[in-house]
């Protein structure tokens, strides 16, 4: 079964709108979906509210300086099987 | 790739801590807009009331007082236990009570001081200086304490670590001078400390705590580039190294090349830090309309009028202003940079705090977090603007006041409405939180 990515590229927004866009994201984002997003930093306050809500996240830090994380519903094996690394 | 470890939120001291300081500090700017008003109405009205003469007169030295400690240092205080706990990791030692006190102590503090100057009584001078002396010093022993525990290093931390220690020489000349002007008899009055006292402050204790914090929130607020990070470490290093020795000099070689000179390199090392930020504001990914910004160039434009000044003033063209060119560099470095900063500043922090706490009022409930407020709609852009043209008013309007002093009734008018609105800014945000907390 396919995992649908849902892009979401922040990293020329101020602070807060990178936590508000992806909180209106997650909360109707269904299973097997990967919320796929890019920031010029980690997102700490948002990694607090995601657990808080049952997602789990994975953060790669790229080479350009920006920073990529993912977050999936907690126990979707078929979206943790099929993390991607894409931009 | 290493981890970005800049700031940390699992510290951030409850909401009231930083907002009961920001909501403080406009009262004591209005209260000197009402005393400009009162001096600008006695000097029309004739009589022996003579304006801005001198930067030793009583007028001039509480007036200055009131918005330096009762608003800059106010506001600098709240942001320093806002700021030290998200960048190190810690919270100040004591939190809640210490804030309490060192909020409690400046107030009192500012308001003795300002009844001490006018009514000369000297044992008021005691009462202002203890204070005021033990307020700072406890938020300065507490602020060091924090940043000493701090969970890592950054050039934020080291600056305003350079900052306090400034904080601390700054006040123990202040309240030295306190006592001088209350104990003139048996102290003497050496003024010499006034230009001590006066480096340590500005370029001290408010330049390197501006510098600190703009190295985190530039780039945050304003989608720039970062600094670079050569300059980061050097800066305020450089600059504090420059304090020593324009505050040495200035005392023992006062009037002669070496003072001047040492002047001239802390000058040029905020011109660089001026330069910088300037740059760095023109690289913004988003090129959209920005209050914070324009209240930036409103400061490095200040700051360079201010260096222009110096050098005339050094090439004796301007010798016909006679005293009034300190009173004209104090307008331009205290309203023009100092408080053009501050309230730039506060125009993104004031928002970004108040959706923080009330995102953390949400406890992870999605919906909650998707019905708060914007942050154009906790702080309005059209509040924001009147603000800045307010504030860009009232400083002409300052600075022509020294030059015409029948301008002081316009330029203390203009000063009490841009803090009003400034008050009125932080009251509506605070109410906000307020009633979120309580849902």
């Amino acid at each position: 079964m396919s995992v649908k990515v849902i892009k979401l590229d922040v990293s020329e927004l101020e602070p807060p709108e990178p936590y508000s866009l992806a909180i209106n994201i997650l909360s109707e984002m269904p299973s097997e979906t990967i919320l796929n997003m890019i920031h010029r930093k980690e997102p700490y306050p948002l990694y607090q509210t995601a657990s808080e809500m049952d997602f789990e996240h994975k953060t790669t830090f790229l080479c350009d300086g920006m920073v990529q994380i993912q977050f999936w519903h907690k126990g979707d094996s078929i979206a943790l099987s099929s993390l991607v690394n894409s931009r | 790739m290493k981890q970005d470890a800049s700031l940390n939120f699992d510290f951030i001291p409850y909401w009231t801590i930083p907002f009961r300081f920001f909501l403080t500090a406009p009262l004591f700017a209005m209260a000197a807009g009402v005393f400009l008003f009162i001096f600008g109405i006695q000097a029309l009205g004739g009589g022996d009331v003579v304006l801005w003469q001198s930067r030793w007169l009583a007028e001039v030295i509480y007036m200055l007082h009131l918005i330096t400690l009762g608003t800059i240092t106010m506001i600098m205080v709240g942001a320093l236990f806002q700021v030290t706990s998200v960048v190190g990791g810690r919270l100040l030692p004591g939190d809640k009570k210490v804030a309490s006190l060192v909020h409690c102590f400046l107030v009192l503090g500012a308001i003795l001081y300002l009844v001490a100057m006018t009514a000369g009584t000297s044992w008021l001078f005691i009462l202002a200086t203890f204070f005021l002396v033990t307020g700072l010093l406890v938020l300065g022993v507490c602020g060091l304490v924090a940043i000493f525990r701090a969970q890592r290093r950054s050039p934020t931390l080291t600056s305003m670590a350079l900052s306090i220690i400034s904080l601390l020489v700054m006040i123990c000349a202040g309240g030295f001078l306190l006592l001088m002007h209350g104990y003139s008899e048996y102290l003497g009055f050496d003024r010499r400390w006034t230009d001590f006292h006066l480096v340590w402050a500005l370029a001290g204790w408010l330049g390197l705590l501006i510098m600190g914090v703009s190295f985190q929130v530039i780039p945050m607020f304003h989608v720039t580039p970062s600094f670079n990070p050569r300059l980061q470490k050097i800066l305020p290093i450089a600059v504090f190294i420059s304090i020593i020795l324009v505050s040495l000099s200035s005392f023992f070689y006062k009037d002669e090349v070496v003072a001047t000179a040492c002047q001239f390199i802390l000058l040029a090392c905020y011109g660089v830090y001026g330069i910088t930020v300037w740059r760095l504001l023109n690289q913004r990914k988003r090129k959209i309309e920005d209050i914070t910004v324009q209240f930036w160039r409103v400061a490095v434009i200040s700051f360079f009028m201010f260096v222009v000044l110096q050098m005339l003033n050094e090439s004796g063209i301007i010798d016909f202003l006679g005293d009034k060119v300190s009173l004209i560099g104090g307008v331009l470095l205290i309203f023009g940079v100092a408080l053009s900063i501050i309230g730039g500043m506060l125009q993104k922090i004031i928002p970004f705090l108040s959706y923080l706490h009330m995102q953390r009022f949400c406890q992870g409930d999605f919906e909650r977090i998707k019905a708060l407020p914007h942050m154009r709609a906790i702080l309005k852009v059209k509040h924001s603007k009147a603000f800045l043209r307010l504030h860009q008013l009232s400083l002409a309007l300052l600075l022509l006041m020294v030059i015409v002093p029948e301008f002081t009734v316009l330029a203390g008018a203009s000063v009490f409405v841009e803090f009003s609105l400034l008050l009125f800014i932080t009251t509506r945000v605070v109410t906000m939180i307020r009633k979120m907390e309580q849902l």
